[in-house]
């Protein structure tokens, strides 16, 4: 047979060939490209945050080696005893003062502060850190920037060589709050109500399963310390350290165990570990069991799966109700940037927040009932560890004494990625949640 | 007014990544392009792969394809070459001596049937991996020795001894395909 023959046959009967490709096969493609989608936007989003951070750090470090936000004050000179100062006349009047003796320093105000033997008002002027008892003070400047609060001021110095004139005047155009070379640190306890936005989810791949009325959001409480960094005025940056849980509840789950609370299922002797044939499913995941001494059943819908059935040496009528829903529960860690404007320009702090955070994920564990402070029972498969989310509030922040404030921070948080990692679920399940961070923070 | 080229309408959906006008450009040349990965698979779940994988790299370079030529010449490209990159890692993970024996895979037999297309493609697709690489690049794609050796990484006498091989492998099997229906008829 000739070479070509085989060539030519060949080539006529295959080269245009045509075929109707499995039906699965378009399945498969789409699905790949939405995860190629999702990816790209993950990734989008991990560089986004990622920028923020060293941008964040950027100005942090930068702040710290200038010295901070602008309050150098002219070269001081009277370094002396005590200086007396007081405001010319009507607070607020800024009447014919030499230019070179209005200087500006950022001033610590103090009415109650123990000066000798007798308590007195003070200012400090921060520079220096000396206290100045205040001398005529107006009542009004008292009142409206109280104890506690740092405030550029305008201070004439009076010296053996100057004429005896002060004056305190306010320069708070433009400059808000409380200091504003100051940095802050904090603690915070955040009691949190958290659930998931559900979406994306197929009917035919999800098994027809209702999640969205088989499960409810569950309440936790996060702690954390955080940093506030004043880079301008009114504006802050606010980071730290937060540990904090999600979840949800599975409702309807009923577990059994043995009536004498006998294991139904055996360690394995080598490893110790429990082969629990079962597995829940939820919208956040898989969740396999392992506690040895409970057996589960869904009541309303197919979401345990059951991959042998029969105990060791029990039968399933003899158990025993035992409790219902399950918790499945998420603990991270987070380090939050977020940017704080303050609305208010003096006294009590009303800041509006805004900000990323990139979270770990340091524990996974259901539990059994509606109490997460317990023995976990199971585990969820293909969490993923490392999530970003965002963060946005309102801060309320009331000064207590010159140092210490009171944060109240209703904030809200949402995931910016899925819990469960590509590939596990065909839906997508965003963890969120709403908490009030209650603390204090001490300013420096 | 101009009409809109439907294909170009189908691809500028594509771009803005529309479903729907993906899933468009995936009817209109899944057929052939399926074909394609039937003849450079040994199997027809590995012609699915070749498929899947090939549609979404085209989807993936969509936006480097500038209408300078064919898009089904592009398209089909891009499925050639997911069909060779499969062969590397085959070649990568396999050992040597598995790629090139030819000998011990099993011969079908049709009974007295007519030579029909799927048998062709059959006898192809039973064809030892890279002979039925040089097989399809040369005889029906239309690349050279010189080309194929470069595309595969082998030598060009190589791919001369693989072709030789492959025709030899598939004139037995034609010829005794033959045979079996001279005898039923």
């Amino acid at each position: 047979m000739d070479p070509n023959y085989i060539d030519r046959r060949i080539k006529d009967e295959l080269e245009g060939l045509e075929a109707n490709p499995p039906v699965e096969a378009w399945a498969g493609i789409s699905e790949a490209l939405v995860l190629r989608r999702k990816r790209s936007v993950f990734y989008m989003l991990s560089g986004l945050a990622a920028s923020i951070a060293i941008l964040a750090l950027s100005m942090i470090s930068y702040w710290m080696l200038t010295g901070g936000y602008e309050v150098t004050a002219p070269a001081f000179t009277d370094t002396g005893t005590p200086e007396i100062i007081r405001p010319a006349g009507t607070a607020g009047s800024l009447t014919s003062l030499p230019a070179e003796d209005d200087m500006r320093y950022l001033v610590s105000l103090d009415t109650e502060a123990e000066t000798g033997s007798r308590s007195e008002s003070v200012a400090r002027i921060v520079a220096q850190n000396v206290d100045y008892r205040l001398a005529g003070i107006s009542p009004d400047i008292l009142n409206r920037y109280p104890g506690g609060e740092q405030q550029i001021m305008s201070v004439a110095f009076g010296g053996p060589d100057k004429p005896y004139t002060e004056r305190i005047s306010d320069y708070f155009a433009g400059v808000r709050g409380s200091a504003p070379n100051t940095i802050r640190l904090g603690a915070h306890f955040a009691p949190q109500s958290s659930y998931r936005i559900y979406s994306g989810g197929i009917d035919a791949v999800s098994q027809g399963i209702p999640y969205e009325s088989l499960e409810e959001g569950i309440l936790s409480l996060g702690a954390g310390v955080s940093a506030y960094f004043k880079f301008a005025p009114g504006w802050s940056l606010q980071t730290g350290l937060n540990y904090f849980r999600t979840g949800q509840f599975i409702k309807d789950i009923v577990s059994y165990n043995h009536p004498a609370s006998l294991p139904l299922y055996s360690q394995e002797r080598t490893t110790g570990r429990v082969f629990h044939p079962q597995t829940i499913l939820t919208s956040q995941g898989s969740v396999r069991m392992f506690d040895p001494y409970h057996y589960y059943a869904d009541v309303r819908s197919s979401r345990v799966i059951t991959s042998k059935e029969g105990f060791e040496g029990t039968e399933i009528r003899t158990l025993k109700r035992s409790g219902e829903g399950v918790s499945q529960v998420f603990s991270y860690l987070e380090m939050p940037v977020v940017f704080r404007y303050n609305l208010l320009g003096k006294g009590i702090g009303l800041h509006v927040k805004g900000g990323v955070s990139g979270i770990y994920m340091v524990g996974n564990d259901v539990y059994l009932g509606s109490n997460i402070y317990q023995s976990p029972v199971g585990e969820t498969y293909g969490v993923r560890r490392i999530n970003f989310s965002a963060i946005g509030g309102i801060s309320i922040e009331v000064p207590l004494t010159n140092r210490l404030h009171l944060h109240l921070e209703p904030t809200a948080q949402l995931f910016l990625n899925p819990a469960i990692r590509e590939g596990m679920m065909m839906g997508n399940a965003y963890p969120f949640g709403y908490s009030l961070i209650t603390g204090v923070s001490y300013g420096f | 007014m101009a009409k809109v080229d439907p294909l170009r309408k189908i691809v500028k959906g594509c771009l803005q990544n529309r479903k729907e006008d993906q899933y468009r450009l995936y009817a209109r040349f899944s057929r052939k392009m399926f074909g394609i990965c039937l003849r450079y698979a040994a199997s027809h779940d590995e012609a699915q792969d070749i498929l899947q994988e090939g549609f979404i790299k085209v989807f993936y370079k969509l936006p480097t394809f500038k209408w300078q030529g064919n898009l089904e010449a592009w398209i089909r490209r891009i499925f050639v070459n997911t069909a060779i990159e499969k062969y590397r890692e085959r070649v990568y993970h396999l050992p040597a001596e598995e790629v090139i024996d030819y000998e011990g895979y099993a011969s079908r037999n049709h009974g007295p049937d007519i030579l029909h297309t799927r048998d062709i493609l059959a006898f192809v697709q039973q064809l030892p991996l890279q002979y039925r690489l040089v097989f399809n690049l040369y005889a029906i794609e239309g690349y050279s020795h010189r080309e194929i050796g470069e595309l595969l990484q082998i030598a060009e006498s190589t791919s001369r001894s693989n072709l030789a091989r492959a025709r030899l492998l598939l004139k037995d099997k034609l010829e005794s395909e033959l045979k079996l229906i001279v005898k039923a008829i």
